[in-house]
């Protein structure tokens, strides 16, 4: 009896094997492989590996490009979608149904279409060099970092948007907002006061989220930028693919893993920080006002 | 906290995927084994290109390639006439890698039979054994050139990374040395180069004086990029894919560029009106490669035998500018074909000389991550 109903209480969890077993064998198993690659140096056990990532050229050089330009790129994205969000929130149904179905639409669209797509916009018979020779001035986009960026932004726009769009739908009470502008806040006022409290979990996540996923760009640098603009992912491209050297590509992508992992890391340590925070405050709240 | 009861079905669901993972990879590992028999070391042919020491190839033949337009003109002039006359399928992946080849060696479980890779894979696959030997008598009745039949693989094609610009950009003839490379006042305008070390620093290597013609190969890697120091500012873009050179010219972002001499050809019969030199180019061979312990050792050696047959390789010359060794190919070629080999004795005249790869396979990962660092400055 004892035995039928225990296993009738795990038998919920016993559902969750399929998709544990995908985790454990698709994902952490070869991450182990990897990781004792990186830890293999001419058949011994050895931290070689790494201290190349660290010491040697170009591999600092690379990540320090890559997280400058994920950080531009994240910047860039926020600035473009918070209007986009706020908008969609303040006139809510059938615009933001039409406004996240306009981002989405570019989503599918492949990232290699994308890229050359700019390659033709960007590039010297463009339009924009085109525009730019007809007024004298010399616009060169392609293989540079401005150029590099806008494909970026463009290709990371929707990582962005949608989320921030979903919870500025969700989390903005406008009627503060009415409530702020009644009692005679000014326009600037009313964004940082009210309106970015609101939103800033939100915009926090995707900012987060966009840096991430940006930190792992391969395509776009690699044809539309020129060599100052290279990502790391390209790096770990030339170790594996030119120079066959799996170890020192396993040692850069676990250094980019970890890179991650700490960006998460102090993102959820934040989010902990001020929901307790909040927390404490509310109850102080409660004590002054039963005070 | 969570209950006690959801902690010890936690602990079940873990033991049993680990279990069951575990049980599954070793299950991959071992399902795997070297099938169809392996090659003897020597093979006697016979009029039937599907015939070989009296065997004939059947099954699957599993090619990579470069994929793109190289694979389709690869079809239609190898694999599709081969599949319909010995009656086997083939299996195309691309792009062709090393990384993968030894990953599969060492995983023991290997699914390609043919490839095409460099000269410097030739001593690093030798080395780790990932070449299959081909076997004595495989091209016996076609007239090869000499050192195109190694024996761990057979010329695919040489190539260089040679210059080329449109010719009206220089109406009174264009650079023909790597020193008119660098001379940017005699041939201004806007150099679009190779992002990879060989060509770089190689032509720096000639623009510096070095001759590869009368002294051994070798590449002073801190005097060739204080060379190209001097040609950083000129150079537009460091390409990545072999098509954006030459777009590079047809969209004026390039003036001079740097490329694969089989694209002069292709877009010169696009109708291209271009010049080209190979005097600041040194030349490189890439080779075919059987994979060791791939599906279909039978069927690839037929297939190999086949392809660098004089007929097969004219057709392929036609179509893209290269060709292997078999000498009477060129009986079969059309002028201009014939004119864009980098064999063709004129441009090797015309060349700084020949790659020695095995300098590369001493060298590589320094030089490469150096030019890397540079380039990327």
């Amino acid at each position: 009896m004892a035995v039928s109903k225990r296993l009738r209480r795990n038998a919920g969890a016993l559902l969750a094997v399929p998709a544990v077993l995908l985790v454990v064998a698709v994902i952490l198993i070869p991450m182990g492989m990897v990781a004792k690659d990186a830890l293999r140096s001419d058949g011994t056990w050895s931290l070689d590996n790494f201290r190349a990532v660290f010491t040697e050229p170009p591999y600092s050089q690379v990540f320090r490009n890559t997280i400058e330009m994920s950080l531009e790129i994240t910047i860039l994205c926020l600035a473009l979608a918070l209007p986009v969000a706020l908008a969609a929130s303040r006139r809510g149904g059938r615009f933001a149904a039409v406004v996240i179905l306009l981002i989405a639409t570019s989503f599918w669209v492949s990232l290699l279409v994308r890229t050359y797509g700019w390659f033709i916009v960007l590039g010297h018979s463009g339009p924009i060099a085109r525009a730019g020779r007809a007024l004298g001035v010399d616009i060169e986009l392609l293989y540079t970092r401005p150029g590099t960026l806008i494909a970026m932004v463009n290709v990371m726009l929707p990582i962005t948007c949608l989320p921030l769009i979903g919870f500025a739908l969700r989390a903005i009470d406008w009627t503060l907002v009415d409530a702020a502008e009644a009692l005679g806040a000014r326009r600037l006022r009313v964004l940082f006061r009210v309106l970015l409290p609101q939103l800033y979990p939100g915009l926090l996540a995707s900012a987060v989220l966009t840096f991430i996923v940006s930190l792992g760009f391969f395509v776009t640098p690699q044809l539309i930028g020129s060599p100052r603009d290279t990502m790391i992912a390209q790096t770990i491209y030339l170790e594996l693919n030119e120079l066959y050297d799996t170890p020192r590509a396993s040692a850069v992508s676990l250094t980019l893993l970890a890179l991650i992992v700490v960006v998460a890391a102090v993102y959820f340590a934040v989010v902990v920080l001020v929901r307790r925070r909040a927390r404490r405050f509310e109850r102080e709240l409660t004590r002054e006002a039963f005070a | 906290m969570l209950k006690k009861s959801s902690r010890r079905s936690a602990a079940l669901i873990g033991f049993v995927s680990v279990v069951a993972a575990a049980i599954a990879v070793a299950g991959i590992a071992t399902a795997a084994g070297p099938a169809g028999g392996s090659l003897p070391s020597s093979v006697t042919v016979s009029k039937d290109p599907c015939v070989l020491s009296g065997k004939k190839v059947s099954g699957t033949i599993s090619v990579v390639t470069s994929g793109g337009p190289i694979e389709e003109i690869m079809k239609k002039v190898y694999f599709d006439p081969f599949a319909k006359k010995c009656g086997v399928k083939f299996k195309y992946s691309s792009p062709q890698s090393l990384a993968k080849v030894q990953a599969m060696v060492r995983a023991k479980r290997v699914t390609w039979d043919l490839t095409d890779q460099s000269s410097t894979d030739y001593w690093i696959g030798a080395k780790a054994g990932l070449w299959q030997p081909l076997p004595k008598g495989l091209f016996k009745g076609i007239r090869m050139a000499p050192g195109s039949v190694a024996k761990y693989g057979a010329w695919a094609g040489p190539y260089a990374y040679i210059f080329t610009w449109k010719q009206s950009s220089f109406p009174n003839g264009g650079p023909k040395t790597a020193a008119d490379i660098f001379d940017t006042t005699k041939y201004p305008g806007a150099r679009c180069l190779a992002r990879s070390a060989a060509p770089a620093l190689e032509l720096a290597m000639l623009a510096n004086g070095y001759d590869f013609r009368r002294k051994p190969y070798t590449i002073d890697i801190d005097a060739a990029l204080a060379k190209l120091d001097q040609l950083k500012p000129s150079v537009k873009m460091w390409w990545t894919s072999g098509n954006q050179p030459i777009d590079g010219l047809r969209s004026g972002e390039c003036v001079i560029s740097q490329v694969f001499n089989g694209r002069v050809f292709g877009a010169t019969n696009d109708g291209d009106k271009l010049g080209f030199t190979y005097g600041a180019s040194l030349i490189d061979v890439s080779w075919y490669y059987l994979i060791k312990g791939g599906p279909n050792p039978w069927g690839s050696a037929a297939l190999l035998r086949f392809i660098l047959s004089p007929q097969q390789q004219a057709r392929y010359a036609n179509a893209f500018g290269y060709a292997g060794g078999a000498l009477d190919a060129t009986k079969y070629m059309t002028p201009a074909a014939k004119a864009s080999l980098a064999s063709n004795p004129k441009n090797i005249a015309a060349s700084g000389g020949f790659v020695d790869s095995r300098w590369w396979l001493a060298n590589r990962d320094r030089a490469e991550r150096a030019f890397e660092a540079w380039v990327q400055k």
